[in-house]
């Protein structure tokens, strides 16, 4: 935006004025408190952060002892936080800006909140990734933090949509901590982020088929099933009755579950090994179900496979998570869960030895040298304990 | 025993076209030897790492460019579009990565027009396979014929058209297929589809083509109408179809729904294929357009024809061709035009023009061959075959008369001579024996001149004068080339051997200067400072104007900061006293771009800073505001 700003300038030949443009503002009822505001939308999906709530997790308890309240300012369609108080009932965008001028902080990436928040002397932090900050971070500020993505050593993309996304390289305790420094609040923060799955915003439960299920429980979440832990056709009939979902599979199902659901699986996962059947993928590429082909094998032995469905859909070979990406005495959470006669588990492997998930952060442990924990810790959100 | 490495360039395997049928039926074979290590190169419209690469059992890369501006770049130019689909962007690439023993080039040949020239080409043993489809010769073909060792065409016609034209050492290798799914069905299953198709009580005229306006599907339909007029004066119960095999909606071919009214037909008497992309369901039905709701699973904008990115098996095809009693082809002409193989294998009787391809099949005394007359085609001038509506209609007439029983037996007939013909494993053995024929490569692809190369004289002038081109020049050349000759001649004139030698040094010498010009980041000084690029293509007076400009700019950044100007190499004399240049550099049109001299994500770039100025001026104009615009930021007044 400074250069931006200096750019249309420029093109025009006057000088910029000190002070900013005034944005107009109109009434809107706000909290009858301090509170700060945080736009989580962007523009480009490159610069929409991923993890704010963490961020919100962080600051809450500490803004609660100040009486400060957080006010998630923007439009419907961005998802609500929790925690926090949504202000953003299709606002006219003079009161958004009165909702904003009247909060003594703002967060945001950079987007029209962000800016026009600079130019009302709010204290700004500000999150930059897919180009220089130098060109995007507000030209008219008081007190102001910029944050920069990790981008290694590599350039700015410029680019509207990146995969993985460099903005999500910025640490929610950052993002926490420096708040609290143009907050002036003096707080410890002791989180220390260790590694973030890159679906860990993912909201879907793994249903384990072993028991007849609840026909309304899991109705917002993305459902797996998963037959590849138990392979029970009545009760994925039973889940598929209630719910679509994807069906993971490691050996043939029934023609009759694979036409009577078809409506109802969204997808399936085929996982592969020597013993595959040749028959049942045939019937799955003219189902018109969609469907992926997983598997372990590699060398030879994988070529060969290829050789004989060359028909059939790509086999993508399964990428094992790289567990030097994590340490055994890291907690972790997760927003994915594994169900199964009712209990809920943090991974399969929880599930094999019968160990609930209580809510609270699970410590890694001996679960780190077990497949069936590393498959999914992609889901998790792994940190240091708190010192 | 090491493996030899063979690089294959053709449409992706598992793509349903032509091309990429063959390459599916020869790749796999050979893969299934075990002796070589195949490389796939897709053209097409798959990225360089598409994930779809990893689908097949063997090294595979797509050829358009990973990054998407990159391809966005590339399209805005239709002809270094349609080449770097072919794949041009990333062959040298791939090549010097991969050093392949053997390249097999399967493609039209202004696809690979150049690779000839390439350092490479004739180093490991490159094969150019490619489909003639009209006479005369393609001019490109024509004039690289002599340059391409192995050059092989689909159709006899061809190679003696080309040997004709004195390129004798062409030869004919034909298109490959899979054969297993094409075959007749019994009669009970084939009386299933036709009832299901609701063409059981039909005389069945079936055309599996792509709408291209070589397809003659205007013809088709005249000598049906005629045919169909002529049996229904000899009985009015007589019911036929036409069943059209073909995405209909194609921006460039024919207006099908026109032709029908044109001719006169029915809606009723052409049918054509339809599929769910939704459930897979296959229909025989009238055209009703695309995208249309399935009946079957209720899905909505999902029924469209077959397409080449969603189509039927082969085996559902071979179910098609098999409703079929009569397989009619009429083209202006092809290549090899595989669907007539297809049918012949499903044992169904074919006609077609005994034109380009068409000859291989008319060469069968069971095919039908139309009657034609020749045309040339606007702008290329090549021959084109016009087949009679009359014989057309006639050749329905006698496939129609001679009953099912004779159609049954002809059939077998084709089928067998496809099989014997055209069989894929014979055909890939000749193509493994050709291979392992061949000689090792030679994988030094560095042909850049060395001027370095010692004097060793040799008493033998022509022996002393290919070693100074091979050596110095890293040029093979015969002996009866023109400059050799020159050369021999000022010898035998009374230039020594070492006045040559060092005419040879300096020619290699500026060859090398030259070169390195062209490779931009020669440019730059490597001395740790950060770099300025001021670019100003032209004219005479902006680059003039440029100078003030620029005393500002080394003004503002000059420690630790080296200034660049790119220009036309016509005004490089305007900045040429000014020191505190470090080099002037030829302006080119890809530096407008914003990304290559700053660079973009994992591109570094070549520059810190680049100033373009003339963007603003020059492109899209920015500063004109009828002379009114009142300017703040300079401080001397501009007098009118």
């Amino acid at each position: 935006m400074s250069k931006l700003l200096i750019t249309y300038a420029n093109s025009c030949g006057i000088k910029l004025p000190k002070e900013a443009p005034k944005f107009p503002t109109c009434y809107y009822p706000i909290p009858n408190a301090k509170y700060i505001t945080l736009h989580i939308g962007a523009g480009h999906d490159s610069r929409k952060y991923d993890y704010y709530q963490e961020v919100v997790n962080i600051l809450k308890p500490i803004l609660k002892n100040n009486n400060i309240h957080i006010v998630q300012i923007g439009t419907n369609d961005e998802p609500n936080l929790d925690g926090v108080i949504h202000i953003k009932n299709n606002l006219s965008l003079r009161q958004s800006a009165f909702v904003l001028a009247n909060g003594i902080c703002h967060i945001g990436s950079d987007s029209c909140w962000t800016h026009v928040g600079g130019s009302m002397n709010i204290p700004i932090l500000s999150l930059h990734c897919n180009s220089p900050l130098e060109v995007s971070s507000p030209y008219y500020k008081d007190k102001h933090i910029a944050l920069d993505a990790d981008r290694g050593d590599k350039k700015w993309t410029y680019s509207a949509v990146e995969n993985p996304k460099t903005i999500n390289t910025i640490k929610p305790e950052d993002i926490a901590k420096s708040t609290l420094e143009l907050l002036n609040i003096q707080d410890n923060i002791r989180a220390k982020t260790y590694y973030i799955g890159d679906q860990y915003n993912s909201n879907q439960v793994d249903i384990i088929p072993d028991y007849p299920v609840d026909g309304t429980k899991f109705a917002n979440y993305k459902i797996l099933i998963r037959g590849d832990v138990v392979c029970n056709y009545n009760a994925i009939g039973h889940i598929l009755n209630y719910y679509s979902a994807g069906l993971v599979l490691n050996k043939p199902i029934p023609a009759d579950i694979l036409n009577k659901f078809k409506s109802k699986i969204k997808v399936i996962y085929y996982v592969i090994d020597s013993n595959y059947n040749k028959d049942f993928i045939s019937k799955l590429h003219t189902s018109g179900i969609k469907y992926h082909l997983l598997t372990n094998m590699d060398g030879d032995e994988l070529n060969n496979v290829k050789l004989d469905l060359f028909d059939f859909n790509a086999i993508n070979k399964k990428v094992p998570f790289d567990k030097s990406k994590i340490k055994s005495n890291l907690l972790f959470k997760t927003n994915r869960l594994f169900n199964s006669n009712n209990k809920f588990y943090p991974s399969v492997y929880h599930y094999t030895l019968d160990q609930p998930f209580n809510g609270e952060p699970i410590l890694v442990g001996n679960a780190i040298d077990y497949p069936s924990f590393l498959d999914s810790c992609e889901s998790y959100y792994f940190f240091e304990k708190s010192v | 025993m090491k493996k030899k490495k063979i690089l294959f360039n053709s449409n992706f395997s598992k793509f349903s076209t032509g091309f990429g049928r063959h390459a599916r039926a020869v790749l796999t074979r050979l893969f299934k030897t075990g002796k070589y290590d195949i490389i796939e190169y897709s053209a097409g419209p798959l990225s360089y790492s598409d994930s779809r690469c990893k689908s097949v059992p063997w090294k595979c890369y797509g050829a358009l460019p990973d990054n998407q501006k990159e391809r966005e770049k590339v399209a805005r130019n239709e002809l270094e579009a349609r080449l770097v689909s072919y794949g041009h962007y990333y062959i040298d690439k791939i090549v010097n990565e991969n050093k392949p023993d053997v390249a097999i080039f399967v493609e039209d040949i202004w696809g690979v027009n150049g690779y000839w020239d390439k350092s490479w080409f004739n180093k490991i043993n490159s094969i150019v396979w490619t489909p003639v489809d009209s006479l005369p010769v393609h001019p490109i073909l024509e004039a690289s014929a002599g340059k391409i060792k192995n050059l092989w065409v689909k159709a006899d016609f061809a190679r003696k058209a080309l040997h004709d034209i004195g390129h004798t050492h062409v030869q004919t290798w034909p298109a490959i297929i899979d054969q297993d799914p094409f075959f007749p069905l019994d009669e009970e299953s084939r009386n299933h589809y036709r009832k299901l198709f609701n063409l059981d009580d039909c005389f069945v005229v079936g055309f599996v083509f792509r709408n291209q306006l070589r397809k003659l599907v205007g013809s088709l339909f005249d000598g049906f109408k005629k045919f169909k007029d002529e049996q229904l004066k000899i009985n009015p119960d007589f019911k036929a179809k036409i069943l059209l095999h073909t995405f209909w909606d194609e921006a460039e071919g024919w207006n099908i729904p026109h032709l029908i009214k044109q001719v006169g037909l029915s809606n009723e008497d052409v049918v054509t294929t339809y599929i769910c992309r939704k459930c897979h369901k296959i229909t025989v039905n009238n055209y009703a357009g695309q995208n249309l709701e399935c009946k079957s699973c209720g899905e909505k904008n999902s029924v469209s024809n077959p397409s080449v990115d969603y189509g039927l098996t082969e085996g559902e095809l071979n179910v098609i061709y098999n409703v079929m009693d009569y397989y009619c082809h009429p083209m202006t002409s092809g290549g090899f035009e595989i669907p007539m193989l297809e049918a012949s294998l499903a044992g169904v009787p074919i006609g077609t023009c005994p034109y380009a391809c068409g000859e291989i099949y008319t060469e069968n005394k069971n095919v039908y061959s139309f009657d034609i007359s020749f045309y040339r085609e606007r702008n290329s001038n090549f021959w084109k075959s016009q087949p009679s509506i009359e014989s057309i209609a006639n050749s329905m007439t006698h496939f129609y008369e001679m009953g099912r029983d004779k159609r049954k037996e002809i059939g077998q007939e084709m089928r067998d001579w496809a099989v014997s013909n055209f069989n894929p494993d014979t055909e890939v053995k000749k193509l493994e024996e050709f291979i392992d024929s061949l000689p090792e490569a030679d994988h030094d692809f560095d042909n850049t001149p060395n001027p370095e190369y010692p004097f060793i004289d040799i008493i033998d002038h022509t022996e002393f004068l290919k070693s100074l081109y091979k050596n110095i020049l890293k040029i093979n050349i015969p002996e009866t080339d023109e400059e050799f000759i020159n050369v021999i001649t000022s010898i035998h004139n009374g230039a020594t051997h070492e006045f040559i030698y060092s005419e040879f040094t300096k020619h290699a010498k500026n060859l090398n200067d030259s070169k390195n010009k062209q490779d931009f980041s020669n440019h730059f000084s490597e001395n740790g400072n950060k770099r300025l690029l001021y670019v100003m293509p032209g004219s005479l007076g902006d680059c003039y104007m440029s100078l003030a400009v620029l005393d500002s700019i080394k003004k503002t950044y000059n420690e630790g900061w080296d200034i660049y100007v790119a220009t036309e190499p016509k005004y490089f004399e305007v900045f040429a006293h000014l020191d505190y240049i470090k080099n002037t550099i030829p302006y080119d049109k890809w530096m407008d771009e914003y990304g290559p001299l700053e660079g973009v994500g994992s591109n570094k770039g070549f520059v810190d800073v680049a100033f373009k100025p003339y963007l603003i001026t020059q492109f899209m104009l920015n500063h004109i505001h009828n002379g009114l615009d009142i300017d703040t930021l300079q401080t001397q007044e501009i007098n009118v």
